[in-house]
This record gives C-alpha cells, sequence and structure tokens, in this order.
C-alpha cells in the first residue's frame, strides 16, 4: 500500500512538473514576423541601399495567413534644428517658425489643414499637426537647455571627484544626483516627442495595404510607381487576437542616372521658407 | 463588198500578229528571272546577307544588378546582332574558349550585359556563319541555346547544360554600352522569376537547385495592339492575276494540270506531279517535287542563302524574317535538309497555329531544292486594346486564373495525382517556368483573322498560349507529344 503512495507521489510528481515546463515553455514562446512572412523585394543584402529605375517593387512570400498590413512612407530630410536654436537666442519668433513647420507638413502630406480630427473638441487637423510641432520645440529648447545645465553641472562634479582630497561637497553631489535624473526623465520625453514629430515628415505613398496572397499565388506583390530617391521606412503591421506585431524597415533608395535631381531634391526640401530668409542674411 | 471582206482579214492578221508579240514579250519576261535550271523555271540566284535573318527570341539586358529589360523593339534587336557580329567576325583561333562551371556562369549572369536565347539549339559552326553572313567550318560539333555578353568580359555561351567562355574575341565594349544606355533611358522594367519568387530559399533543394533566369515584367504591359491580317492570296477569285502571277514564278507557264480538291485548294502539276504547286484556302502555297538521286552538299550558308531566294521568287519576304529552324533528316533514303522560318510585327514573333508549323519552309535533298511551304498573313490594321483592356495581366494573376489547368498538366507529367486544392507544388511550378516571351498568336474570330498578343508560356512540359490581356488560354501543347 505504501509502495503504491509512493508511486502515485512519484507519477504525479512528475506530471507536476513536466506540467511547469510546458507553462515555462509557453510563457518563452517568442514571435516573429519572419514566421509569417518573408520579404523578397526590396532585396536588403547589400546594405540598406535599394537600387531601382523609377519604381518600386515588393514582394513577400507569404508563409502563413493572417491579418497584416503594409506602409510604406517617405520619410522627408529635416534639418530644422538649426533653427530652434536660433530660437533660444531670440534670433527668429517661435510662433512663425512652428507656423511655417506646419506649413511645410501640411504640402509635403497633401492633407486638408481643415479637417475636424476630433468632432467633440473641434480639433483640425492643421491644429493637431501645430500641437506636435509646438511641444516638440518646447522640449527641444527645455532639453537643449537642460543639457546645458547637466553638461556644466557634471564638469564641476568631476572637479570635485578630481580634487577628492580637499573638500568633499555633498550638497553639489546631491544637486547633481537630482538634476541627472531629472535629465535623463526629461530625454525620455523628449524622445517621445521627437518620434510623433518625426512621423508628420513621413509621408505615407502606401497606406495599411493588406498583405494577402494571389489566390493559389502565396504571394503578396506591390508596385510603387513613381517613386523618387531618399529614405523610405517600410512598415509591417500583424493584428491577432492576443498580439501585435510590428517590423520597421528603413532603406534608401537609389535611382540611377539621377543624382543630380536627388541633390536638387534635397536642396529644395531644406529651403523652407525660414531658410530663405535665413540664407538672405 | 470586197472592200469590207479586205478590212476584215486585214484586221485579223493585225491583231494575230499584236498577240504573237505580246506572248513573246511575257515568254522573254520569265524566261529573263528564271536562271540556273536546265528543266523549268527556277528560282533567282542573288548573294543575300544572311546575318539579317539572324534572330534569338528576345534580348534581355541587364542593368547590372537587378535592373533588366526585355527587348522585342527590331531597330535595337538589329542594333545588338550588328554588333555581336562584330564580336566575333574575326573569330580565327576557334580553340580560345574555356569551359566554366555553373556557378560561374550564374554569378555573371548577375552583371551588366546582354543575354540571349537562341530560336532553336544552333551549331556553332552555324551560329558563327549566320552572324558574319559566310560558312564558318570549325568542325565544332556542339549546340549554342544561350549567349550572355558581359559588359568589358568575356562572352559566355551555354550549350545545354555545358558552359563556355571565350576569351579571344572583339569585346565591343564601347559599343555595348552604348546601346545599353540608350535603352537605361526608357523601358519597362522586369525582373527574373528567382528575384521576385526567391525560390531557392523555398525550395531548398541544396546543390541540385538550378536559378531560374527567366524574366517577368514588373511593369503593366500595355498598348500592344491587335493586328487584322488576311490572306496573301484568295484562290475563290480564280480570275485573279496575282494566283496566276505566282503559279508562274515558281512553275513556269508550262504546267500541265490544275486540279482541286476536297477542301478547296487549288493544285497546278507540271508532268505527273514531278513538280506540284497547293494554294490552300488559308492562302497558303505548297511546293512539291519529285525526289532525285542528288549527292551534292550544300553547305549551310548556301542552303540557307538559296531557301531566302527561292522563298522571295515566289513574293518578297517580309522585313522581319528570320531562320527558325534547321535540321536534316532522313526521307526515303534521301538526306534532307530543312530551313524553316517566322517572322514578326513590331518584335513580336507571329504563330501561325500552336503546332509549331512555321511561316517558311525550304527543303534540300543533297542541292535539289525538294519542298517549299510558304504560311503568310497580310497586315492590314492595327485594332487598339486601350478601350477594351487597360493594361496585361500580372503574371501572377496569369498563372492564378490557369492554375487549375496549369498544376494539373504539370502534374500528371509527374505522375502525380492530387487534390488539387492542395497547393503545394505552386513553388515547383514556378522553378518549372522554363521560358516567357510575348508573341502575335493567330485567331480566327467571326470571320476575321486577327493576331492576338499572347504569353508563350512553357512550364514543365507544355506550352500555354495566353492572351495577355484576359490571361484567358488561347491554346496549349504538350510539348513531349508534339516531339
Amino acid at each position: 500500500m505504501k509502495s503504491f503512495r509512493k508511486l502515485t507521489i512519484a507519477i504525479l510528481s512528475i506530471i507536476i512538473l513536466s506540467s511547469l515546463f510546458v507553462f515555462a515553455d509557453d510563457a518563452d514562446v517568442k514571435y516573429d514576423l519572419n514566421d509569417y512572412l518573408e520579404i523578397i523585394n526590396p532585396s536588403f543584402t547589400e546594405i540598406d541601399n535599394v537600387e531601382v529605375k523609377n519604381s518600386l517593387f515588393i514582394s513577400m512570400n507569404i508563409k502563413q495567413e493572417e491579418d497584416m498590413y503594409l506602409t510604406v512612407k517617405r520619410i522627408v530630410p529635416v534639418m530644422d534644428e538649426l533653427y530652434f536654436d536660433k530660437i533660444i537666442n531670440d534670433e527668429i519668433d517661435k510662433d512663425e517658425l512652428i507656423n511655417s513647420i506646419a506649413d511645410r507638413v501640411i504640402d509635403i502630406n497633401s492633407i486638408n489643414e481643415m479637417e475636424i480630427i476630433n468632432d467633440e473638441s473641434i480639433v483640425t487637423e492643421r491644429e493637431r499637426i501645430t500641437s506636435v510641432i509646438r511641444r516638440y520645440v518646447e522640449e527641444y529648447i527645455k532639453n537643449k537647455q537642460m543639457q546645458l545645465e547637466f553638461v556644466t553641472m557634471t564638469r564641476e562634479v568631476n572637479l570635485v571627484y578630481i580634487n577628492l582630497v580637499g573638500d568633499y561637497d555633498h550638497v553639489i553631489i546631491e544637486k547633481y544626483n537630482k538634476l541627472r535624473e531629472e535629465y535623463f526623465t526629461e530625454l525620455k520625453i523628449f524622445n517621445e516627442i521627437r518620434n510623433d514629430y518625426n512621423e508628420l515628415f513621413k509621408v505615407k505613398i502606401l497606406d495599411k495595404d493588406k498583405i494577402i496572397s494571389a489566390g493559389v499565388m502565396p504571394y503578396y506583390e506591390k508596385n510603387l510607381q513613381d517613386i523618387s530617391a531618399g529614405r523610405y521606412e517600410m512598415v509591417i503591421e500583424l493584428f491577432d487576437e492576443d498580439r501585435y506585431m510590428l517590423k520597421k524597415i528603413n532603406f534608401n533608395v537609389v535611382i540611377k542616372q539621377e543624382e543630380e535631381i536627388i541633390i536638387e531634391d534635397k536642396i529644395e526640401l531644406i529651403q523652407s521658407p525660414i531658410i530663405k530668409f535665413d540664407l538672405e542674411e | 463588198m470586197r472592200s469590207k471582206e479586205s478590212i476584215k482579214s486585214i484586221t485579223l492578221v493585225i491583231l494575230f500578229i499584236t498577240s504573237l508579240i505580246l506572248s513573246s514579250q511575257i515568254f522573254f519576261r520569265i524566261e529573263s528571272e528564271s536562271i540556273s535550271d536546265n528543266n523549268s523555271v527556277v528560282w533567282i540566284e542573288k548573294k543575300k546577307n544572311i546575318n539579317n535573318y539572324f534572330s534569338p527570341q528576345s534580348y534581355f539586358v541587364n542593368f547590372g544588378g537587378s535592373l533588366h529589360t526585355v527587348i522585342y523593339n527590331l531597330e535595337e534587336k538589329r542594333e545588338i546582332t550588328n554588333i555581336v557580329s562584330n564580336c566575333f567576325k574575326n573569330l580565327a583561333d576557334y580553340n580560345s574558349f574555356v569551359e566554366i562551371d555553373y556557378n560561374k556562369w550564374q554569378e555573371v549572369i548577375s552583371k551588366r550585359g546582354i543575354r540571349f536565347n537562341m530560336n532553336f539549339d544552333i551549331e556553332f559552326d552555324d551560329f558563327i556563319s549566320l552572324l558574319v553572313s559566310n560558312n564558318i567550318e570549325f568542325d565544332s560539333k556542339w549546340n549554342v541555346s544561350e549567349v550572355n555578353i558581359i559588359l568589358g568580359e568575356n562572352i559566355y555561351i551555354r550549350s545545354d547544360n555545358k558552359y563556355y567562355s571565350f576569351n579571344n574575341i572583339n569585346r565591343e565594349t564601347d559599343k555595348f554600352e552604348k546601346v545599353i544606355s540608350k535603352i537605361e533611358n526608357s523601358y519597362l522594367e522586369y525582373k527574373s522569376i528567382e528575384e521576385i519568387y526567391s525560390l531557392n530559399s523555398i525550395l531548398n533543394l541544396d546543390s541540385g537547385f538550378r536559378i531560374n533566369n527567366n524574366l517577368i515584367p514588373i511593369i503593366k504591359i500595355a498598348d500592344i495592339p491587335i493586328i487584322e491580317v488576311v490572306n496573301e492570296v484568295d484562290i475563290k477569285n480564280e480570275k485573279n492575276m496575282i494566283i496566276k502571277s505566282y503559279v508562274s514564278r515558281i512553275l513556269g507557264t508550262n504546267f500541265i494540270r490544275k486540279v482541286y480538291d476536297y477542301e478547296g485548294s487549288v493544285i497546278y502539276m507540271i508532268g505527273y506531279g514531278e513538280k506540284s504547286l497547293k494554294i490552300d484556302s488559308n492562302g497558303y502555297f505548297e511546293y512539291n517535287e519529285k525526289l532525285l538521286e542528288n549527292k551534292n552538299q550544300l553547305d549551310f550558308a548556301e542552303g540557307l542563302n538559296m531557301s531566302i531566294n527561292a522563298l522571295s521568287t515566289i513574293s518578297n519576304l517580309p522585313s522581319n524574317t528570320y531562320l527558325s529552324n534547321y535540321y536534316k533528316y532522313n526521307k526515303n533514303e534521301n538526306e534532307i535538309t530543312r530551313y524553316e522560318f517566322d517572322y514578326s510585327y513590331g518584335g513580336y514573333e507571329v504563330l501561325l497555329n500552336d503546332k509549331d508549323e512555321s511561316a517558311f519552309v525550304v527543303e534540300f535533298n543533297g542541292s535539289q531544292l525538294s519542298y517549299i511551304s510558304r504560311r503568310y498573313k497580310k497586315f492590314t490594321k492595327l485594332i487598339n486594346v486601350n478601350k477594351i483592356w487597360e493594361s496585361a495581366l500580372p503574371i501572377n494573376m496569369v498563372i492564378n486564373k490557369n492554375y487549375e489547368i496549369i498544376s494539373k498538366n504539370y502534374l500528371n507529367n509527374k505522375g502525380v495525382f492530387i487534390n488539387l486544392s492542395n497547393n503545394e507544388y505552386i513553388y515547383e511550378i514556378l522553378q518549372n517556368i522554363k521560358g516567357m516571351e510575348i508573341r502575335y498568336y493567330l485567331k480566327d474570330a467571326d470571320g476575321e483573322e486577327k493576331l492576338v498578343p499572347v504569353w508563350e508560356l512553357e512550364i514543365g512540359k507544355w506550352t500555354y498560349f495566353i492572351n495577355i490581356y484576359d490571361g484567358v488560354i488561347v491554346s496549349s501543347i504538350n510539348n513531349e507529344v508534339n516531339n
């Protein structure tokens, strides 16, 4: 009887332990978009440059059908930070710059600035864009100021550490640690806002196109016409009942024989009204 | 009354003399065009530039990396052919080639250059003869299947599953670069099957895998018009002077019999069928001569020149005619040499039916011209399709639309019988695409004959002719049965 009990306990123990392992395995399952699809084109075998004629051909092998979407964005080069510094020095009016950037965002995205995006508070698209820019500009200025303060204080603290034999100023160290903490918290917020800001300069050329097989062919194919040279972002999203997966791929589109045009294009983008004003100076 | 009789007599004499003069003029004209054979009217003999009849299927241009296009434009094709011809013009040392392995062949395929498949596996000596318009005999005994010219490098040739590199050759780099750069300004983008479908990683066949380099357009093809055509001659119109003129050119004026067969064809014969000319209801010509003992041998270039002359004697050949096949076979213990030709419209080759019959055929028994076939349709007008179809269907949709038939044929040939809902063979089928070219296919619709643009899609042992616009299979052939 005793031995029967022991045997039962042993068997139960094995079952419980093995179940634990199984659960542990389940918890460790990592989902990878590569299990669902393979991006064939553009081919990223060589650095991140994709050479095209004037269309961007995208092809993917669909390994498992899921609710997947593709978004392709053109990243417009932005060099506005040079001008944010001028706000700090009162060389440029902040509101004027924000309005100018908002104009440009509306222009490159070809959007209706008066479109109401929130019925309840009657917020227009322009107001939303202006608000993102304003937050970013203000955060940028704040961050710059904190950075300056932090760098200065770091130097001071370094001096304290170097002269360890001399007076050890606890007040400075405490003040420094507090500032350090505040600065890194601020940096985190700044980076989040910067992402929102950068998103304004990503022009969607393909918006949430469903990645689906063409009948019996387990391939998704898309040819984006009249593509121009520059930096692009490909966003693949997978929606499922219990998970969401996102994959972002950045790459440069290079158009052969059109190098001169690329340079002109970039110059034009940099030359916002404000910059023209600057150049005249 | 007497004077009236005199006038009648004089008129009669004048008429008789006039008829004699006119008839002698006809005989004189035919006589002046007929040369060389003692027995009857034979063929004009002029030295033709046989290089004009060289044509690969189409030219694949690689701009470097994965940017490709396919050239159908006749002018560009001729320009490239002339440069290729210059490359081989002074090939004195036939042994200046080395065998290379598959990996090297595949490595050079991705480089900037021009590649083409021949219409048929042509013996290397004949390939050179055709290119340089002169008979060349290296006694090479191997065939040319595919040629790859890499800019500033060697010329590479595939012969079935063997690969060669020619080193000692005129490279003509500047000329090739010039023509490639010109094409690069405006072209339809193509990608290879491997570049689109990445079959190497999916099929995982290890060393047995051969990259599928056939090209597929990734841009929608549009604006290839339908062409309305008519018979070259209309035999229903018996009084048609054109028919008489053709017959006199081929048989002379002394043919004896004119026979109608049950299919409505008309046959003109000399003697008891020693020579005959048949013109059928499609306006196709077929000339036959009784085979005589003839041990004379024609070399490739000589025979080709005579073939072109013979076909041109009937009527001028279309300017875009090319040699599409050449081989020898035995018939009643005689060795027959056969030259086949086809032609194109707008750079797209014309297929008259799915039986792989060529538009023009000439056969020789030794040096005796024993057979001619001429199957030609005259162009009448273009029908623009932009109001019917926006553009051609992408290839994936073409395959998708016809997958049931394609997979069934493919698997039957493999001896596999499965439920068609099982799509696991799709990758294998894609890997087995052996060729893909745009052609014109002759189609009889509502009593009118039209040349319709089709994809000639070769998968496994089957060839499909598929309307490029609606994706409907116009015809299909099992090459295994056909051969």
